[in-house]
């Protein structure tokens, strides 16, 4: 248990100073500085192999950052893990647990008292949609009920800053819907950062939108700005600005 | 080091030095504070990971039961192992003894044996002109085999006459016999040579107190000369390699030897007793097999455990744990909690089958009365202590597992190593004769001590066959002890390092 060492409190909630992250040779990362503000849903936009998944698990400290350094003005003195709730790309579930269950167990871990974490936990399933499946195995729910648990399993301790890498992966249009409404609900209660190559979530979620590629941040803005002004030219969709930004070879390696 | 800075005037240098380790001071001392005050918690927490970690078991219902029944397979098997192990060995005979028309009268120990052998009447009848007088010490060799070599009514070697050696080989060849023994045609007539021979030292002896010492040389060399002329030529035939040839000419052997002793009349002059160990009379193959198979079922749950601990990173459902407030220790606490549980109950299901099967619990009844009554339950109480470390110190070396491997996958390929070496070198799964490097206090340290099971399964040796109690399988229980300390040790801080590392970016500049 680590806590946020004192800084100047501000409203950036989160600071990356030219952090790096090096696979032997491999540059994932380099030399990326972002701001974060608190409360606001920030998108980090890019192909396959940009980068995101990487800069989240070096923000939460999953992975270690090879040079730099990752602030979080605005919650000093916090306690980190209280601080970030972190939804994976793929679905990290207890198959053998019911999603109460689950959502019960890791509140506890949160240091949660059982009661609080059962009450928490079913107001996290009804929201999202899972009240009917609370006493089902997870193993047994459908891939886009997975998705949404694993969403709720981020937020059961009440996290300040939610990362959700690829929420809407696999998701149908109508769970897409439901956990779209669902993250807008935090829009100036919690400080979002989202990883994301779907431009349409991009476009729909985001105050702030950061396209990627290489491991550098090549852009940032509001979706609006973006279109407007990016490269001084003006675009219809977030697509066209990512595809001049990024360029139509595929990145499959 | 501080003088010196402080004799060249460094006083900056000093400063930093002491505020550094200060701030080493905090680091150390803030956690240990935070879980001092955390203990309510902590124990919490354990209760939590205890719960889920059981519910996990118990609905991966299959995997349990397997786990469970592992170790009363192995009690059965060895059962049948031991049971057919039990079995009659069948000699062959190739009697080829023309015999030899009786002398003499039979002496009063002579004539003891051929009555055991129930061949008395045969042997009165003396006529020294008649053929029917002829008496085949062949023949009454093998009656006085069968019935000698039978055990409460059990003829554990079966003597079988044949006519020929080529047949007799086929039988062997084919398994259906352990061991071919020739008698020579002169075995009755060296048999009566003897005899005589016999009498004739006899004689030659009460004749040596009128000899004077310069005629001892002489007589002498007519008694050795009478020995390398009387010696009988007995032939065995088998595959060496067999337990049941070894097992059937020692016996014969010694039938042999005890016939033709009778016959000449020769005195024993070694008379052999035997004093039983603990209930080791009273102990079948079976039983001696019984405590190292209930060892062998807590090494078996190695696998299981590994999986237990490494389901979290292959579901990486660790990353949840990771980004909580749950320790590390906590979480493999509470799991190893549940693993041991299952260890001890595999032990006790294997006990309880290995019973319904006809182990008697030989061991000691004053276990732990110390000298009290019998007391079965101190008995069970002794093998729970027992089993429980063992398990504890299995589920701890499977952490050492779980942290060098990534996926159950790994598991079943990484974890077999140590698994059978556990199992094979501990003595669990067979004796096993070690070679004692030093020892502590008396007790014997080998490389397999380096093995926890190696003293386990001494430790209910001790208590089930030797008739020990709990005072004399302390040194195992402090080797156990000791050792499971280690793997705990040792496989946290690998577990720790590979799969529960959460870094602390937020203070990096």
């Amino acid at each position: 248990m680590h806590k946020i060492e004192q800084e100047n409190s501000g409203i950036i909630a989160l600071e990356l100073k030219n952090i790096s992250k090096h696979f032997e040779k491999f540059v994932a990362v380099n030399n990326l500085t972002l701001q974060v503000p608190k409360n606001i849903i920030f998108t980090l936009l890019g192909p396959n192999g940009a980068g995101k998944t990487t800069t989240i698990n070096m923000i939460c400290g999953l992975s270690e950052i090879s040079e730099g350094s990752i602030h979080f003005p605005a919650y000093q003195g916090k306690d980190f893990k209280r601080l970030i709730g972190y939804c994976p790309q793929e679905n990290v579930i207890y198959p053998k647990l019911t999603c109460l269950e689950q959502l019960e167990f890791v509140g506890c871990m949160h240091d949660i008292d059982s009661k609080s974490a059962k009450r928490r936990a079913l107001e996290l399933l009804e929201k999202m949609g899972l009240s009917e499946k609370k006493d089902t195995l997870a193993s047994k729910l459908s891939g886009g009920m997975k998705r949404r648990l694993t969403i709720c399993l981020a937020l059961i301790h009440d996290p300040e800053i939610l990362i959700l890498d690829e929420p809407e992966a696999g998701l149908d249009p109508q769970s897409r819907i439901l956990v779209r409404e669902f993250i807008l609900n935090f829009k100036n209660s919690k400080t979002i950062i989202l990883t994301t190559h779907n431009m349409d979530e991009a476009e729909r979620l985001s105050d702030i939108v950061a396209i990627m590629d290489s491991g550098k941040i090549l852009t940032q803005g509001t979706p609006s700005f973006l279109k407007s002004n990016s490269l001084n030219q003006e675009y219809k969709t977030l697509e066209d600005v990512f595809i001049s930004l990024t360029g139509r070879s595929l990145r499959d390696n | 080091m501080y003088l010196y800075l402080l004799q060249a005037g460094h006083y900056e240098i000093i400063r930093s030095k002491i505020s550094k380790h200060v701030q080493l001071f905090i680091s150390i001392y803030k956690p240990i504070k935070a879980h001092t005050i955390n203990y309510k918690l902590l124990n919490m927490k354990i209760l939590h990971i205890i719960k889920k970690s059981a519910k996990e078991q118990i609905r991966s219902f299959w995997m349990l039961l397997l786990t469970l029944s592992m170790g009363p397979f192995f009690i059965f098997v060895y059962f049948l192992i031991t049971q057919s192990s039990e079995r009659q060995y069948n000699v062959l005979i190739e009697n080829r003894d023309t015999g030899v028309v009786v002398t003499y009268e039979p002496t009063q120990n002579s004539s003891d044996v051929i009555h055991k052998a129930g061949i008395k009447e045969d042997i009165n009848i003396i006529d020294h002109n008649n053929d029917n007088n002829r008496v085949n010490h062949g023949e009454k060799l093998i009656a006085y085999a069968n019935k000698e070599l039978t055990k409460n009514g059990y003829e554990y070697i079966h003597c079988t006459q044949v006519t020929s050696s080529d047949s007799a080989q086929i039988l062997l060849k084919d398994k259906k016999a352990h061991a071919l023994i020739v008698i020579p045609q002169n075995f009755s007539a060296t048999l009566y040579n003897n005899i005589h021979a016999e009498n004739t030292i006899k004689d030659a002896n009460s004749e040596t107190k009128e000899l004077t010492n310069s005629n001892n040389d002489s007589e002498q060399n007519n008694i050795s000369n009478t020995d390398s002329s009387t010696l009988i030529d007995i032939h065995y035939t088998g595959d060496l390699t067999s337990e049941g040839y070894l097992l059937s000419a020692l016996f014969i052997d010694d039938a042999i030897k005890n016939y033709t002793d009778s016959i000449i009349n020769r005195q024993k002059i070694v008379n052999v007793s035997e004093t039983a160990l603990g209930n080791s009379d009273n102990l079948s193959e079976f039983d001696l097999v019984v405590p190292g198979i209930l060892i062998v079922s807590i090494i078996m749950m190695m696998f299981t455990a590994s999986i237990a601990f490494i389901w979290e990173v292959e579901n990486k459902t660790i990353t949840l744990l990771k980004l909580s407030n749950l320790n590390p220790i906590e979480y493999l606490l509470g799991v190893s909690t549940v693993q041991t549980m299952i260890g001890v109950v595999a032990a006790f299901l294997s006990l309880g089958t290995a019973i319904a099967l006809g182990f008697s619990v030989g061991g000691s009844a004053d276990a732990l009365a110390l000298g009290g009554s019998q007391n079965n339950i101190s008995i069970i109480l002794t093998i729970f202590i027992v089993s429980a470390l063992t398990s504890l110190s299995i589920v701890a070396f499977s952490l050492i597992v779980a942290a060098c491997t990534k996926s159950a996958n790994e598991i079943l390929i990484v974890g077999c190593f140590p698994m059978f070496l556990f199992m094979f070198f501990s003595g669990a799964a067979f004796p096993l004769n070690t070679s004692p490097l030093f020892s502590i206090a008396g007790y014997p340290i080998s490389v397999q001590s380096l093995m926890s099971p190696t003293h386990a399964t001494s430790a209910l040796n001790k208590i089930l066959v030797m008739d020990q109690s709990l005072i004399n399988i302390i040194p195992e229980l402090i080797s156990i002890s000791i050792l499971t300390i280690i793997y705990l040790i040792i496989g946290a801080i690998l577990f720790k390092k590979r799969h529960y590392g959460l870094l602390n970016n937020s203070k990096k500049s």
